[in-house]
């Protein structure tokens, strides 16, 4: 059965149910209501990136549910992403934010794993001054804030 | 694109929770220089950045900062891991880490030069402890503790974990004493060690047993045991496992029959085994109907483990079709060091066992797999350590089919244990036991990567000196362009491809 899902720009997107709900947040909806025609209105999410978001969940409409990984180690690997995700993910800064808050919003864990690793990938091996050069962020320390931060946290540099 | 929205969204990079996603897929001196980027960012990759604390005493004049310094973030570490080298004195007074959940000790010195161990270091790694036994979850040591600090452990009321690699006592009485206060409230306990003297009961089994019945339940539920060098039974091991009916998951090396009898003797009339899923035992005889009998009685027993011991074809057909069923429900299975156990029974396992998830055995022949003519059934494996025998012409081809049938199969250990093979004789001709067991290196010809595609783990055979090994990274270029490969090759990659391959797989010393 489909359910109709309505953007923030007021377009409404058919899909079937099984792909809808990789949302979490949808699929605690749909339970919550009922089977009902009704569509359900994301107004977090522009049609745009609801398109994206979509074309994720069909490719991944099979995939097991995720399990907590269970062994403690903190380390998560940012260079698994399957071939497909990383095409998928090869989008524009603004895209790439905008679907990381979309997954968020929408709880889709897998994607915003992704999003994250996606993240993870640009900063890799940058300094902070490149790390502000690439996201646009306006460095707010004074000078000798961010000497006191570097001594304070030299010893994290060298491993 | 948001000139239609009603507002504006933030940045994904202003949200802490997001920014410390983003940081768990990095590594510290990435983490590092985040903290520098702005203020908001400062405040996400903290928590991320100290977590888990490392104090090389050791080192500490050279690389570390002085300790006030870290004092303001301490209270953002949870883990922390002292490593100790000689007769350091550990500022315990000046560490207030009031959020620590997971302290770990390694004192490689003492642990090789003196056997009492921490001698100089006990009463301070005593106030450690003391001083953070409000939030302690998890302790590990991997030098002997003393009384002193098992004592600051019993005052830990969080305590779950205990792990003490080499814990000796020199009464059983000793062991006793911390039954109550420490040892019966853990969720999981590992311990290796020994009780190396003391007044020893003439009859030891009606000891335990009278201890059995005069102490109360544990709530553990997770027992590793490791006690190789024991000099007499003393069969604290027995009274752990009897009295641990919450008991989930137990590794047991013993090197006594007759700890293995009394556990059996007793397991009839306790209630043993309800919710165990995983074992591993040593040196047990799986012939002996009673422990046949006491493996049939654990219902939920999905994991079995027998090092050592024999199984042969008798014995696995009474295994699979006779009245003990236990292995029915089996999907991680590991028969490794068994004597004599042939390929045989391997191929047979691996041709009869669907719901096979993990095996680990010695080998198998490919004579065995032409032989029974069946195709392996565990195409559900996810996990494989197994010596692949060529000991005929031209069955390396069905073997690599084989193993691309495995279509889950991530990790992979072709380990071969010469000296097994070796004694067994299986080995036709002369010369290494390695040149006839399956390698999967591109030295080999790329047909092997069509195994090799979805490894995240990989050990290949060859000699135990060089192991070929891919890093994931490698493995996981190899999966993605499998295709593309096959494609523009037929099998054989072209030079180039082929170059680079083998440029990418590394070669490290066992």
């Amino acid at each position: 059965m489909p359910v109709t899902l309505t953007s923030l720009d007021n377009q409404e997107f058919k899909v079937d149910k099984e792909v809808a709900e990789r949302s979490i947040l949808i699929k605690n909806m749909i339970e919550d209501v009922g089977e009902s025609d009704a569509p359900i209105p994301l107004p977090n999410v522009s049609a745009a990136v609801l398109t994206k978001v979509i074309e994720y969940c069909e490719h991944h409409r099979n995939d097991p549910v995720q399990v907590q990984d269970e062994t403690d180690d903190p380390r998560k690997r940012s260079n698994d992403i399957e071939e497909w995700d990383m095409k998928f993910m090869q989008v524009d800064q603004e895209m790439l934010f905008e679907i990381i808050l979309a997954a968020n919003y929408l709880d889709i864990k897998p994607l915003l794993d992704v999003g994250c690793k996606t993240v993870a990938n640009i900063i890799k091996g940058k300094t902070p001054e490149e790390i502000r050069k690439a996201f646009n962020i306006v460095n707010d320390f004074t000078p000798e804030e961010e000497a006191q931060i570097k001594k304070e946290n030299e010893w994290a540099e060298d491993r | 694109m948001s000139s239609q929205s009603a507002f504006t969204q933030p940045s994904p990079l202003d949200i802490p929770e997001l920014l410390q996603l983003i940081a768990s897929y990095m590594g510290k001196r990435d983490i590092a220089s985040c903290l520098r980027v702005s203020r908001v960012w400062y405040q996400a990759f903290l928590p991320p950045l100290w977590t888990r604390l490392e104090l090389n005493l050791s080192k500490y004049d050279r690389s570390g900062p002085p300790l006030p310094e870290r004092e303001k973030y301490w209270s953002l570490v949870q883990k922390m891991v002292v490593v100790f080298s000689g007769n350091f004195k550990m500022p315990s007074s000046r560490i207030k880490c009031q959020n620590l959940t997971h302290l770990e000790i390694w004192d490689s010195y003492a642990n090789q030069y003196t056997p009492q161990g921490l001698p100089t270091n006990e009463r301070s790694l005593g106030a450690l402890i003391h001083g953070h036994r409000s939030s302690l979850r998890v302790f590990f040591s991997s030098a002997n503790t003393t009384t002193r600090i098992l004592k600051a452990l019993s005052g830990c009321p969080k305590l779950e974990t205990l792990k003490l690699n080499s814990q000796s006592f020199e009464r059983q009485d000793e062991w006793m004493e911390f039954y109550e206060p420490l040892w019966s409230r853990l969720q999981s306990l590992s311990w290796g060690g020994v009780i190396t003297t003391g007044q020893r009961p003439t009859d030891m089994s009606a000891y335990t047993v009278a201890l059995i019945s005069s102490v109360k339940a544990t709530i553990i539920k997770e027992l590793y045991l490791d006690h190789l060098e024991r000099w007499y039974s003393t069969h604290l091991d027995v009274l752990l496992i009897l009295k641990s009916p919450e008991l989930k998951r137990l590794r047991w090396k013993t090197n006594s029959d007759m700890e293995v009898k009394l556990l059996v003797k007793l397991a009839k009339h306790l209630p043993f085994g309800k919710q165990l899923r995983d074992l591993r035992l040593c040196y047990v005889d799986l012939r002996d109907k009673e422990i046949q009998e006491m493996l049939d009685s654990f219902p939920k027993l999905t994991s079995l483990g027998i090092e050592g011991g024999v199984v042969d074809m008798e014995l696995l057909g009474t295994l699979q079709t006779g009245t003990h069923r236990f292995l029915t429900a089996i999907n991680v299975l590991g028969l490794e060091g068994c004597k004599e156990n042939s390929g045989q029974v391997v191929q047979t396992i691996l041709s009869t066992m669907p719901s096979l998830q993990e095996f680990e055995s010695s080998y198998v022949r490919d004579q065995d797999i032409v032989k029974s003519g069946a195709q392996w059934v565990c195409i559900g494996l996810r996990k494989l350590r197994l010596a692949i025998v060529l000991s005929e012409e031209g069955t390396q081809d069905m073997i690599l089919d084989l193993l691309s049938s495995l279509v889950n199969l991530t990790s992979l250990d072709l380990h071969v244990d010469s000296a097994q093979l070796d004694h067994e004789n299986i080995i036709p001709k002369n010369g290494p036991v390695e040149n006839y067991c399956l390698k999967l290196t591109l030295e080999h010809g790329l047909d092997r990567l069509k195994v090799l595609r979805r490894m995240v783990n990989f050990v290949g055979s060859g000699l135990m000196t060089m192991r070929p090994r891919w890093t994931v990274a490698e493995a996981q270029w190899v999966s993605k362009h499998w295709v593309h490969l096959k494609k523009i090759t037929g099998v054989d990659a072209t030079t180039e491809a082929r170059k680079f391959l083998e440029k990418s797989v590394k070669y490290s010393y066992y």
